[in-house]
């Protein structure tokens, strides 16, 4: 029985790849889905995951319900549930119900309940942080730890706990993640509601709280920073909700003595821990274009790159760089993202010009089953996404979990996108049909930017159509030199290469992207 | 429909007409053995005449005060002529029977028009009904009881045989006539020409504000149920010809002929027609019976009775279409395809009725429909109440109407009459500030009284001026024994229990040492209210047997005096006979009982109650699978609420019961949880079967507060129900802390500590917490803490240094410019430590002192308990450490434990002779206690808190 199911599952994948020949190849085919199945009456409103075993075998899973579960057997691809049956096609092509085998069942365990909506997870941290579970609940980062191995946590320690909370529905904590310093960086989100106005200290801030629990508030100015992650150097970046003071969905890097742009934060500075000095008492001016709001407010720190709304999400979470050496498709190094409302996971590619990085979004995988509001890396190139979507909206459903995993084949993509003093340069996955990669007609480019002003959210502004005068194919047909009139700093340059075709007669999986040009090399 | 019921009625008639023709021969109908002379002369009032003792009489007869408003003239004027006649075993005499024809007519006259001055003439064309009204009504009037006393006019419904019943085979074929013609029935006399559908239901609805004898008993009717059993009593009133506004609106269902757009209902054919009492879908079904769906419209039309002049608003929210009319004016448009859509109107009405129509329409998908409306001087909008919607039903007309005016002169005349004729020894007049009028009629004394005078009441030929009964010999012969062994002689407590079982016809219903109870023909009219696999038992009032060693005070009261309905499931109620009328009959069933059940006492200890609890939990014997538990009740559970159980029952019977369930009810579907006295749970108590019942009874008798059986959880499934460890939950708690953690216990007593001031913040008792206005949408409420009894620990640090007993207690720091008051610098939460049981302790450090607080709980009868249990460690010297127990307006020392406000009661135990003291201070007491170190620099101090 066993092997017949498994003959089916090589016929569907056989399939699959016959479809390639005859029609445009989808995300399917290279990244596909697999549904955990959920135990009746488990609400899997995922907040945070990470593994309690170096082998990456037992996932843990905090919830918005305050829960802390851990599933076994994950990695199957036909999942079941305890007393489940599967249905498979036997040699008639009649359906016919088997029992799951031992290791395709997905055990759970409820390990805690009770936490405050914990909305981030790390397990045995290192860096000198006492072993066990981190979660960042709303009031507190959180240590818990089962101390006999029963799978039950015994101890739940209150690791740090010096921001604060008014009782504001919208004050969520996100976090922890470990930068290059070591430390544990939480990000905290401003009240919502009333007159707006932080009534705790550190609301929209990030901080960070040493293996001591001490706490150093590193920045002001975030809204809704629903998800926080490093890229492989260390450096760590938050994504932000569009809103009041945010024009659209963002990225960006988290530094010391900048200010990312919400006031909300600046409310803070006066307390003796702060380390941002406020510049001035009508800090910061507003309704500029952000290159004038750049010019005119010192620290302030322009977003990594913008996720223009609603194409690239709508409420962007989770960011997980690339450290699976290729075992995920060909992105090493680069960084995931997820969107929530959405429900899709995106792909950036950042590099440093003029000591700031800057960089560029591209789609990436659409159509998962919960919110994508949180990442996690699996074993043998795949990925966790699992989320909630509690009053936002999203995703097929309202919660729960899915594994994503590389199917082996490269799909045709822009690998990377780097700006150029005359324009930009692209590399792909795959060789090029340097006919058609060369053929200025295959693109299309246009660019716009936002204003930094207190309204929620912002249309495009200035927006308008770039030339491009010439396309360049690589000698190796790996790259193409795209040379473009009127680049404009701080303006986003949408590029569209719906021509461009691969060596081998495929189009781009996803030909656009999407690159915030905060500045433009010199050379 | 319309003419099956016309048929029904003629039948019913016909069958009503037979069974008449035993009446004459029944005598008055107050002995239901005929022969019980007893009981005859009290429920006939002799000693409202013939006086016994110097003891005021007492008018048991019905209270004519308002008699005017209830009953017509032209009954009033027939039934004074000839009592027995018109009502036949009527206890009303004819008092007339002496006076020549037209003295006699004379006489009826000016007594009817006295009586109809008292509140009348009455508005006889005021009444409507619908079949559908009267359709019910018959159902409820055979279901609910009536037919115990009353007779049946239909045939009984067949009853699947219980399976447990080892009784005789049914009988079948029986003709109803038959049966009826064996069985003592109080008859209804000439009900259509008496009184309307209006006052009959009110009358129905408190019989005893007539008739305090109760022998009519309160039926525990609902308003509405009262009007239809009064309609159906009246049915032959019933007149098409004549119109009446009827509670209710026509309603009429038409299929297929919309899309989701209110169709032109005149082009339609509807496929069902009724009445409806208000605008609720689910009340409507498809003729099969099966629930709306898919494509339908619905058409509600009558009248709509404004208590004002003004603007009346309206709402409709309707998926899809609907639109509302008032007088041919559209007043809310929402018509046409779309979800739960909400639209607002408004329109000038004047006090009284006005004509209405509402048209529903329903496409594809959900639907629903609600209309609200707000009168001119209502402050928030409501649902509109029943009685202001009606219909135009078919008039209910009593019978021989007659314009009638009272003619004062007349009246006067009756009114002396009245007095003396002795119709005031029965009857009370009193009307509002009218006082009764006095009775002028002199009769011998009872000592007197002469039982065999040929002219007598008990005589063949009563004088003229007497009082004439229709008595029959057997009821004659019957009074005269008692009157020669003194009516009046005290009985045994069995006797006084047979003796008043017998006056209210209890045996009608209840078996009990092996007398009475229902015969085969009356038991099937006994119906479920909810079908339940319950057998007979599920329909039939319970035996009596053991009654008075089964049932306490509490019992009896709620059963015969507070109308409590504790047999949900059963279509009939326990009938409510007025505490001044047999309220001494809880202790006569107690002293007649004595012995019958072996006596017990069970054991009793707070760890009994949670053994009990798992007892009855799905894990264990499961008898919450049948029983509810308060309001909350596992689906089909439909057996009797067991936390009422240990407040009705008295615990010996309990045990007895639980041993046996077959000896002391046969063929109760109660199981045997202990076969021969053997456990299914050996390892719960030993196995020792009396004492799991004790654990039962235990659990029991400690209402909810025994916490909740596992596998209950609330209706409201966002209810977290600690059933075996406690529930940690932290939360945004309103009124304490966004740093909230609560310790839910099963005990049904929980606590909430606040993380962020680093002190117990307050304890509770009942339902534990709702997730709902923390896990739903955006969730942007606080948790409240349910339940009642909400006890909050006092304001500022728990601890503190003081330099002397006098130095105040300071406060929390205060809120900065931003942000919120926290407790002093140096004090550190630091978190929490489950136990082995999954219990809490929270720890934090207070500048050097570190604190392990461990919150508990404990179930106990009478009062609600939170132990706090502190173990203090110094890492450093620390005098003048004080705690601060509890603050009030008064605290006072009595014994061991300390007051605060005649209601908190502290009990507080340390290891280091530490002594809690009070002191005043800032207008208030505050229980102070000192902290002080041995010498490893540890204290410990228990509180025990009960309220």
């Amino acid at each position: 029985m066993v092997n017949l199911r498994r003959s089916v599952t090589a016929l569907l994948l056989f399939c699959a790849s016959a479809a390639v020949a005859q029609q445009p190849p989808t995300e399917d085919d290279y990244y596909r889905l697999v549904t955990i199945p959920l135990p009746d009456g488990v609400v899997l409103e995922v907040g945070g995951m990470d593994w309690l075993d170096q082998q990456k075998t037992r996932l843990a899973i905090c919830t918005r319900r305050g829960e802390v579960w851990v599933l076994d057997n994950v990695y199957s691809d036909q999942p079941a549930l305890a007393g489940q049956k599967l249905k498979v096609k036997n040699e008639q092509g009649k359906t016919v119900e088997v029992d799951p085998d031992p290791q395709d069942i997905v055990r759970f365990k409820q390990m805690l309940f009770g936490l405050h909506e914990p909305l981030g997870m790390m397990v045995n941290p290192g860096h000198g942080y006492p072993d066990g579970i981190y979660m960042a609940q709303r009031t507190e980062l959180t240590r818990v730890v089962d101390e006999d191995g029963d799978d039950l946590i015994d101890i739940v320690e209150t690791f740090g706990d010096r921001w604060e909370v008014s009782g504001s529905y919208h004050e969520y904590a996100f976090g922890p993640k470990i930068g290059k310093d070591g430390r544990m960086w939480i990000t905290l989100n401003r009240p919502f509601g009333g007159g707006q106005e932080a009534q705790a200290y550190w609301r929209g801030w990030a901080i960070t709280i040493d293996n001591q629990g001490k706490m150093t508030p590193i920045c002001p100015g975030l809204r809704s920073p629903a998800g926080l992650g490093s890229n492989q150097a260390g450096d760590m970046f938050y994504t932000d909700n569009q809103g009041d003071h945010v024009a659209a969905g963002k990225l960006a890097h988290m530094k010391l003595n900048t200010f990312q742009g919400n006031p909300v934060g600046l409310a803070s500075v006066d307390h003796p821990l702060s380390t941002f000095e406020n510049p001035g008492k009508d800090y910061p001016k507003l309704g500029l274009k952000w290159g004038e709001a750049m010019k005119v407010n010192p620290r302030l720190q322009a977003p990594t790159l913008w996720f223009p709304y609603p194409r690239m999400g709508r409420s962007q979470t989770d960011i997980l760089y690339d450290s699976t050496k290729g075992k995920f498709g060909p992105f090493q190094d680069q960084l995931f993202v997820g969107d929530l409302t959405t429900a899709q996971v995106m792909r950036v590619f950042l590099e440093v010009v003029d000591g700031e990085y800057q960089g560029v979004c591209f789609p990436f995988r659409r159509g998962f089953q919960p919110p994508a509001l949180r990442m996690a890396w699996g074993n043998g190139g795949s990925m966790f996404v699992g989320g909630s979507s509690r009053g936002w909206g999203g995703g097929a459903r309202p919660y729960g979990l899915q594994r994503m995993v590389w199917t082996g084949e490269t799909p045709f993509e822009i690998h990377e996108m780097r700006a150029q003093p005359d324009g930009f340069e692209l590399t792909f996955t795959k060789p090029v049909d340097p006919a058609t990669a060369g053929d200025l007609s295959s693109y299309a480019m246009k660019c716009w930017t936002y204003n930094y002003y207190s309204n929620y959210g912002d249309k495009p502004q200035d927006e308008h159509p770039l030339k491009i005068t010439q396309a360049v194919v690589s000698g190796d047909k790996r790259a193409v030199k795209l040379v473009v009139e009127g680049l404009s700093p701080y303006y986003i340059h949408e590029l569209r290469a719906s021509g461009v075709r691969s060596a081998d007669g495929l189009p781009i999986l996803h030909p656009e992207a999407y690159y915030t040009l905060n500045a433009i090399p010199q050379k | 429909m319309q003419r099956s019921f016309l048929l029904w009625m003629v039948c019913g008639s016909v069958w009503f007409g037979v069974s008449s023709l035993y009446a004459n021969d029944l005598g008055v109908h107050v002995g239901w053995g005929s022969d019980n002379g007893r009981i005859l002369f009290e429920q006939l009032n002799c000693t409202a005449c013939h006086a016994d003792s110097d003891a005021a009489p007492a008018r048991q007869g019905p209270r004519l005060g308002a008699v005017g408003q209830r009953v017509t003239p032209q009954f009033l004027r027939a039934f004074l002529e000839n009592p027995q006649q018109l009502k036949p075993g009527t206890a009303m005499p004819d008092l007339l029977h002496g006076l020549a024809d037209n003295k006699r007519r004379e006489t009826v006259d000016r007594l009817v028009h006295f009586l109809v001055s008292l509140g009348g003439p009455m508005d006889q064309r005021e009444s409507g009904s619908s079949l559908t009204q009267l359709e019910r009504g018959k159902s409820l009037y055979h279901s609910a009881g009536c037919v115990a006393c009353h007779p049946a006019y239909e045939p009984p419904p067949k009853h699947e045989a219980d399976p447990a019943t080892a009784g005789p085979e049914e009988a079948e074929g029986q003709e109803v006539e038959e049966s009826e013609s064996k069985r003592a029935v109080v008859r209804h006399g000439e009900l259509a020409m008496k009184t309307t559908v209006d006052a009959l239901a009110d009358f129905l609805a408190d019989p005893l504000r007539i008739r305090p004898v109760g022998r009519m008993p309160s039926m525990n009717l609902e308003a509405g149920e009262a009007r239809l059993i009064a309609a159906y009593l009246l049915r032959d009133q019933y007149t098409e010809k004549e119109s009446a506004p009827g509670v209710g609106l026509d309603a009429a269902l038409y299929s297929g002929v919309t899309n989701s757009s209110v169709p032109d209902f005149e082009k339609a054919t509807p496929v069902w027609e009724g009445t409806t009492t208000d605008f609720d879908l689910k009340k409507i079904t498809f003729p099969d019976g099966k629930p709306l769906k898919g494509n339908f419209a619905l058409r509600f039309q009558g009248l709509i009775d404004v208590p004002e002049d003004g603007l009346y608003r309206f709402w409709t929210k309707s998926d899809d279409g609907s639109m509302l009319y008032i007088d041919g004016q559209t007043v809310v448009s929402n018509d046409g395809p779309h979800g739960p859509t909400e639209k607002e109107g408004s329109i000038q009405l004047a006090k009284g009725r006005h004509v209405l129509e509402l048209g529903f329409a329903q496409g594809s998908g959900g639907f629903e429909l609600s209309v609200f409306w707000q009168p001119p001087s209502a402050k928030k909008r409501s649902a509109i109440p029943p009685g202001v919607l009606l219909h135009s039903a078919a008039a209910m007309l009593p019978h021989g109407i007659v314009e009638f005016s009272v003619d004062p002169d007349k009246a006067e005349q009756g009114r002396k009459l009245f007095a003396s004729l002795g119709c005031a020894a029965c009857h009370d007049t009193t009307q509002d500030t009218t006082p009764a009028v006095a009775n002028k009629l002199t009769a011998r004394p009872l000592a007197k009284l002469s039982a065999d005078a040929a002219d007598g009441c008990l005589g063949e030929r009563v004088a003229a001026g007497r009082p004439k009964f229709g008595f029959n010999a057997a009821q004659r012969a019957g009074l005269r024994a008692a009157l020669n062994r003194s009516a009046t002689a005290p009985l045994t407590p069995s006797q006084m229990v047979e003796h008043t079982m017998q006056s209210y016809h209890c045996y009608g219903c209840h078996v009990r040492d092996g007398k009475g109870g229902p015969d085969d023909q009356t038991a099937n009219y006994f119906a479920y209210e909810v079908v339940v696999d319950l057998g007979d038992e599920g329909r039939l009032p319970p035996p009596l047997n053991e009654v008075g060693a089964k049932l306490t005070e509490t019992g009896f009261a709620g059963m015969l005096f507070q109308g409590q309905r504790y047999r949900t499931y059963m279509a009939t109620r326990m009938p409510q006979y007025g505490k001044q009328n047999i309220g001494h009959l809880p202790a006569a069933f107690a002293r007649a009982d004595v012995g019958k059940i072996p006596p017990y006492k069970p054991e009793f200890s707070n760890r009994l109650i949670d053994d009990g609890r798992q007892l009855v939990g799905t894990k264990m014997l499961a008898c919450i699978n049948c029983h509810a538990w308060g309001d909350l009740r596992l689906p089909g559970a439909e057996g009797m609420d067991f936390v009422q159980a240990a407040q009705r029952l008295q615990p010996a019977w309990f045990h007895a019961f639980l041993s046996d369930p077959q000896k002391l009810k046969p063929r109760t579907r109660m199981p045997t949880a202990w076969p021969d006295g053997k456990s299914f749970f050996p390892d719960l108590l030993d196995g020792d079967a009396d004492l799991q019942m004790d654990a039962i009874w235990a659990y029991l008798s400690v209402g909810r507060k025994g916490g909740t059986p596992p596998g209950l959880s609330p209706e409201d499934k966002s209810i977290l129900v600690p059933t075996d460890d406690p529930i940690v939950f932290r939360t945004f708690l309103n009124g304490v802390s966004a740093h909230a953690i609560l310790v839910g216990y099963r005990q049904r007593t929980h606590v909430a500590f606040d993380a962020n001031r680093i002190k117990m913040a307050a304890a509770w008792t009942g339902d534990f917490v709702s997730t709902k206005p923390v896990w739903n949408g955006r969730a942007g409420q606080y948790a409240q803490m349910l339940g009642s009894d909400i006890v909050r620990f006092p304001e500022g640090p728990a601890f503190a240094v003081l330099e002397s007993d006098a130095t105040p207690w300071p406060e929390d720091l205060p809120k900065a410019k931003i942000g919120s008051s926290r407790t002093r610098e140096g004090w550190r939460f630091l978190g929490y430590r489950y136990d082995k049981d999954r219990n809490p302790t929270f720890l934090y450090n207070l500048d050097g002192v570190e604190v392990a607080e461990t919150p508990g709980t404990d179930f106990r009868r009478e009062e609600a308990v939170v132990f706090r249990r502190l173990r203090l460690q110094a890492n450093r010297s620390k005098p003048n450490l004080m705690m601060l127990v509890a603050r009030g307006n008064e605290i006072t020392r009595a014994g061991d434990h300390f007051v605060v406000d005649q209601k908190l009661n502290y009990k507080i135990s340390t290891d280091n002779q530490q002594e809690p003291f009070v002191r005043e201070s800032a207008g208030a007491h505050e229980l102070l206690l000192p902290i002080r170190f041995n010498g490893q620099n540890v204290s410990n101090v228990e509180i025990e808190l009960t309220w």
